[in-house]
């Protein structure tokens, strides 16, 4: 390995462990006169004994040895923490791991030199999320009240140097369909999105996650993920939206209120839940009475989603197979995505000596999977299809 | 003396040795076990799941539940920092992997050589089963006991548990579902006196 060995965190972990040279030797199975010449910098251990450093000192080889490359930031993850779940820290903690294989991809990436365009000042207001939304989507073409379907936002991400990552998860719970991984030294944001979630959920963090992109100082914050989260129900249903439904359904009995947001959602491909959620927004930011809690939302919800397909239902329903291969799966989601992921990896798997295992810890995907898209990008460059300029 | 399966072992041989978990086939005290990486990797996997729809059959379930490593105490939080050691170790290495005609395993690939390492240190003498070379070869640089899988099916050829023609066999479906590992063509014969399909 390269990197002499770090002294001075070495003497700081000996000092919190009560450990002395000739201890330390005992514990390794090494003469006292090997510690010593590795502490004065004259010797360095093997690698075996390098492990066996690294453990007896709690430490792992980032923090054993130094090196002349200069330190990462942290990569940035974008997620909702809950106080106190372990389950979530652990998931950060992966996403981050993810994010330190992705780092050697970036320069893999289309020009990168121009720093994309960000909200100046964003803060969590009715009036301020209104307003970017509804220059959003004026940029992208959209009226005031028109539907918005993920394929509208597609460009957006690409002209924000965003990565969209298509994969297939399986069925997740809500917080587990998209991650957003910042990594600030090259200011690439990689965005993974499920496409075995169903369209109405698609659609939210498609939005949700343009919302963090738009946002990169305030990514992997509390506030970070509610201006995502306002963004994404200010975006697919906006102001002028909600007040039409709002002066339609206000004092109406709950099932009635239900059914009306149900019929809305279905209108505008989202969840119930994200319809609910601007009505109380647009009542509270006006003074008006809002819904509170509809027992029965969470209920509607689960029914309206179920009305329509998943993503991956829809991109592959041609498809010969239950799962697409990898072939199909890279040129499906190559064009529908404009994503120059798959080429990136294909040169950067090209480049190095990382195997399918490597893409299956990049993508979170089953080694066997991980084995069929390996063996398609070295054979290939992505696919055929491929976009200018990526 | 435990082996420590990585799943892509575990999925060659339990179907045919069973239980391959335990020591029913191993000359005691040596017993060969699981992580519970095994069962979230077929979980998540519906193409392994119709590869290996045997998987999910009840004794194989109720086998890798008594033979799955429980971690205690610290182990955890170690086992985490090996396998960033031996990821690091092993990207670091990337050019002589290749040249050896090997890929630079992954952190997760690493992680059957963290637990191993990390259980040895707990005083659990452990051997990692892998048929994965570039992680032989970090297995090697870093003296952490690894055997590949034809090696712990020679340990219950000669308990005299496992016979030829079971072994043939077992090498035959490999083959079928191109899954046998280069190894066992290469050493059957020095392994078993036969040459394997």
């Amino acid at each position: 390995m390269s990197g002499q060995l770090n002294l001075s965190k070495i003497g700081q972990a000996m000092a919190r462990l009560g450990l002395s040279n000739t201890k330390l030797a005992d514990m390794l199975g090494v003469k006292p006169a090997s510690v010593t010449h590795w502490l004065q910098g004259t010797n360095k251990p093997r690698p075996d004994r390098l492990l066996r450093l690294a453990f007896a000192l709690e430490l792992d080889f980032d923090e054993l040895l130094t090196t002349s490359e200069p330190i990462q930031p942290e990569p940035v993850v974008a997620y909702r923490r809950s106080a106190g779940k372990v389950t979530t820290e652990i998931e950060v903690e992966q996403a981050k791991d993810i994010g330190r294989l992705l780092r050697p991809v970036a320069n893999y990436l289309p020009n990168r030199r121009v720093k994309p365009a960000a909200f100046i000042n964003p803060v969590v207001t009715y009036r301020y999320l209104q307003e970017v939304a509804a220059e959003v989507r004026e940029q992208v073409g959209l009226g005031a009240e028109s539907r918005v379907d993920y394929a509208h936002l597609i460009g957006k991400f690409s002209e924000l140097n965003a990565i969209i990552v298509p994969v297939m998860w399986g069925h997740r719970e809500q917080h587990g369909n998209a991650l957003h991984i910042f990594l600030p030294e090259s200011n690439a944001t990689w965005i993974f999105l499920n496409l075995d979630s169903n369209a109405t959920d698609f659609n939210f963090w498609m939005a949700h996650e343009l919302g963090h992109v738009y946002t990169p100082d305030l990514c992997g914050t509390d506030e970070g993920e509610n201006f995502a989260e306002g963004f994404a129900g200010a975006l697919l249903f906006p102001e002028v939206c909600a007040a039409k439904l709002y002066d339609k359904i206000k004092r109406k009995s709950d099932a009635i209120v239900v059914n009306a947001i149900k019929a809305v959602a279905k209108d505008y491909v989202i969840s119930p839940i994200t319809v609910w959620s601007a009505l109380n927004n647009y009542a509270d930011a006006h003074g008006e009475a809002n819904f509170g809690h509809l027992t029965s939302i969470y209920g509607a919800a689960k029914n309206v989603a179920k009305e329509f397909k998943t993503i991956s239902q829809s991109l592959f329903e041609d498809s010969a197979e239950a799962l697409p291969c990898a072939k199909e799966f890279v040129e499906v989601t190559e064009k529908a995505f404009v994503t120059p992921v798959f080429r990136a990896f294909s040169s950067y798997l090209k480049d190095s000596a990382h195997g399918a295992g490597w893409l299956r810890d990049a993508l979170s995907i089953p080694l066997i999977d991980a084995k069929e898209l390996y063996g398609y990008l070295l054979a290939t460059g992505g696919a055929e299809n491929l976009h200018q300029g990526t | 003396m435990l082996y420590l399966l990585d799943t892509c072992a575990y999925l060659r041989l339990a179907k045919d040795i069973d239980p391959l978990l335990g020591s029913t086939y191993l000359p005691p005290p040596e017993s060969a076990w699981v992580t519970s990486d095994v069962h979230t990797e077929w979980s998540r996997a519906p193409r392994l799941q119709s590869k290996f729809h045997w998987v999910a059959d009840a004794q194989y379930v109720a086998n890798r539940a008594a033979f799955t490593v429980q971690l205690t105490g610290k182990m955890p939080t170690q086992i985490m920092q090996m396998k960033s050691s031996l990821f690091s170790f092993a990207s670091s290495n990337g050019k002589k992997l290749q040249s050896l005609g090997y890929t630079i395993p992954s952190p997760v690939d690493c992680m059957v050589l963290a637990y191993v390492f990390t259980l040895n240190q707990n005083g659990k003498v452990t051997t990692a089963v892998s048929d994965d070379g570039g992680l032989g070869w970090v297995a090697k640089q870093m003296k952490i006991p690894y055997v590949q899988s034809e090696d712990l099916v020679k340990r219950m050829f000669d308990a005299n548990t496992i016979t030829l023609p079971q072994i043939t066999a077992m090498a035959g479906y490999l083959d079928y579902i191109n899954d046998l590992p280069a190894a066992w063509k290469a050493r059957g014969p020095a392994l078993f006196g036969i040459a394997l399909p």
